[in-house]
């Protein structure tokens, strides 16, 4: 337990950099292995040009009415918070609304008459693999199916079972949303990318805000750097997450990233990052 | 009795600028509630200076709370949840209100009646006055659910705002990606689009974001920003859209005055130093508007 | 036979109302004997499925058409599946929609 190490790299507003961040240090931490939490865009693949040697597809069960037992009572439909099912008592019809569903298990459980199954439905796909600079497994992604409502219980099985002594960088979703916080939950320190702009500036005061309210130790990494920033520092200061690194505002920079390349100012922004918080 | 339209603007991959094109958009659009669906971060605010007129409270999910007076420790709770929200430390068992998902299981299952579930604030939604018309925009609370709704939520105040007030169009700036709050925002629209950038990523979550709109029957338009940081994958999106016959509407270059529009809290719209952007930007708004009528 | 629509108020001098789901108030109204009434429509306030709870409510209130602008698509299984006939209309005065039906 000692030695896992996990570390959620985020950034509230999107674009600031956080993929290019969290798979540099991916790649220039020893044995570590990458993440890609944002499960509703995974880019990661992109620069850590994984070979993807196992894929699978995660499910997660809906309750399907068995009409032969079901005396439509309709306790399954009263009780459902997320109004994914409809009893109809007058016709003797039922109704399950997959993508309303949560998996909660509350149907299941309280049916009066057992008329309930569990049918396993495809939430997303998990692709896992070879990172290009390691030579065991070091690289999964979780890629959600397009129109379902929410990436969490995919999210939640990519974090489940971590190996005891290994690095991880999860790659967070943006906003700070239920995602988000599942993204934060196993980590031992969250990293944020943010730049200096107002939007990022506004991002980055939720973003801190949130993972003191979870409870967990930060840093922050600014990007598209151009001179000292009065109010990034002082935010820093406030919530006692220091700024590890800057990445200068360069345009060679958004060219390579537009490639899946990394830039040198990157791996040295990474190069102190990892300095700061071994 | 003349419908409502809906224009939202997404990217799915973020920081494309889709918030600085809705702002633009918003400084040229007559006739329309301007709102900001991206609840979890939302940024328009700076650069519209809205003045606050109505705030209101919105509730989220309810969570499960457990009487340490009345909880026995029998485990059934922790054995039920499928969201991991029960914990238990020295055998005191607790819910950690990130975790609940608001289901009402445990409560209903609780043999001791140890559980109650405690409605929540999540969030404010506000109806505001710009210099470019009505605003509705909301904050949620750092880490919490319902991102979703409360994007309805905003959206169904727009649209009696827009009915009380003979208003003809809805102007949404949408969160990033493909989940909840992208769909609440798309359902009902009449007109997306898409701000994307030639990378790699940008270019895959173009595809994705695409899906989804189309699943909607909503018919996109492509805004290609930063067009020249990499023309090779700028050809590769407009392949993309003649395949799909999703019209180009705009191709914005990577530009300093842009961002230099930004850090004043500006859009590029108004900025002397623009006008080339401007121009652009007027290409879009005319596009859009001859989709969804005047 | 009893119709229901969608309805933007409670009196019957309402224009019906733009969406099923989310609107106001439902019109139930038995063609046969003029008899009518009013539903509230108190799933508004919640953010979930909410055409699926009203769908729902409307299925087990005996009618045999309803005339919406637009429905949704678990709106519109519920009540289709539920033997209910849905037919689309302009948005117009609830009077009118009645009088129509009447004349056929």
């Amino acid at each position: 337990m000692a030695d896992r190490r996990i570390i959620t790299v985020l950034s509230g507003k999107g674009g600031t950099g956080k993929t290019t961040v969290a798979s540099a240090l991916a790649m220039t931490m020893e044995n570590a292995y990458y993440i890609d939490s944002d499960v509703e865009e995974p880019n990661g693949k992109f620069f850590m040009k994984p070979n993807i040697n196992d894929s699978y597809t995660f499910k997660n069960p809906v309750p399907r009415i068995d009409e032969n037992k079901c005396t439509f009572c309709g306790k399954c439909a009263d009780g459902c918070e997320y109004s994914a099912i409809s009893i109809i008592k007058n016709s003797k019809k039922s109704f399950v609304f997959d993508e309303l569903c949560h998996s909660c298990g509350l149907c299941w459980t309280i049916c009066p008459e057992n008329a309930i199954d569990q049918f396993p439905k495809p939430v997303g796909d998990v692709n896992k693999g070879i990172a290009d600079t390691c030579s065991t497994e070091s690289f999964k992604e979780g890629l959600l199916n397009i129109g379902l409502p929410s990436g969490v219980p995919l999210i939640n099985h990519l974090l489940e079972d971590l190996d005891d002594n290994r690095t991880y960088i999860i790659d967070a979703p943006p906003g700070t949303s239920c995602p988000v916080v599942a993204a934060l939950m196993p980590c031992d320190f969250a990293l944020i990318v943010t730049e200096p702009t107002p939007f990022g500036i506004n991002d980055l005061e939720l973003t801190l805000e949130l993972i003191r309210d979870i409870g967990r130790k930060g840093g922050i990494v600014i990007n598209k750097f151009r001179n000292e920033n009065r109010e990034i520092k002082k935010l820093s200061e406030e919530y006692s997450m220091p700024i590890l690194a800057t990445i200068p505002y360069e345009r060679s920079i958004a060219e390579d990233y537009s490639d899946g390349v990394l830039n040198s100012r990157v791996t040295d922004a990474v190069s102190d990052i990892i300095g700061r918080i071994q | 009795m003349k419908s409502i339209k809906e224009i939202v603007v997404l990217s799915g991959k973020g920081g494309t600028g889709k918030t600085t094109i809705t702002a633009s958009l918003a400084k040229l659009m007559n006739d329309k509630v301007i709102v900001d669906s991206d609840v979890d971060a939302a940024d328009m605010f700076i650069l519209l200076d809205p003045e606050i007129m109505e705030s209101n409270e919105f509730k989220g999910k309810s969570v499960a709370v457990i009487d340490q007076d009345k909880c026995t420790g029998c485990n059934r709770c922790r054995e039920l949840c499928n969201f991991n929200a029960v914990e238990m430390k020295d055998n005191k068992y607790s819910v950690n209100e990130f975790m609940c998902d608001g289901c009402n299981l445990c409560a209903i299952e609780c043999p001791v009646q140890a559980i109650d579930m405690e409605e929540q604030i999540v969030g404010e939604w506000y109806r505001s006055k710009t210099d470019f018309g009505t605003m509705i925009h909301a904050k949620l609370k750092p880490g919490a659910e319902n991102s979703g709704n409360l994007v309805t939520m905003v959206k169904h105040q727009a649209r009696r705002n827009a009915e009380d007030n003979s208003i003809n169009h809805i102007l949404i700036d949408g969160p990033p990606g493909i989940g909840c709050p992208v769909t609440s925002s798309l359902s009902g629209a009449d007109f997306t689009i898409i701000v994307t950038e030639p990378s790699l990523s940008g270019v895959h979550d173009l595809e994705r974001i695409y899906s989804l709109a189309d699943s909607f029957n909503v018919s996109a338009g492509i805004v290609i920003n930063k067009f020249d940081i990499n023309p090779r994958l700028t050809d590769k999106i407009i392949w993309y859209a003649e395949d799909k016959h999703i019209p180009v509407i705009g191709i914005i270059p990577f530009d300093d005055c842009i961002v230099n529009a930004l850090m004043n809290k500006e859009t590029p719209v108004e900025r002397s130093d623009c006008g080339h952007i401007k121009e652009i930007i007027k290409k879009i708004h005319q596009y859009a508007i001859s989709e969804i009528g005047e | 036979m009893k119709i229901v629509i969608p309805s933007s108020g409670k009196t019957i001098d309402s224009m019906m109302d733009e969406r099923f789901g989310r609107a106001g108030f439902f019109l139930i109204y038995d063609t046969d004997t003029d008899e009518y009434q009013f539903l509230e429509n108190t799933w508004l306030g919640q953010q979930h499925g909410v055409g699926v709870r009203t769908s729902s409510v409307i299925a087990e209130k005996g009618v045999s058409v309803a005339i919406v602008p637009h429905i949704g698509p678990k709106a519109g299984d519920i009540l289709r599946e539920s033997g209910i006939d849905v037919r689309t209309s302009e948005i117009k005065p609830l009077k009118q929609i009645i009088e129509e039906l009447k004349n056929g």
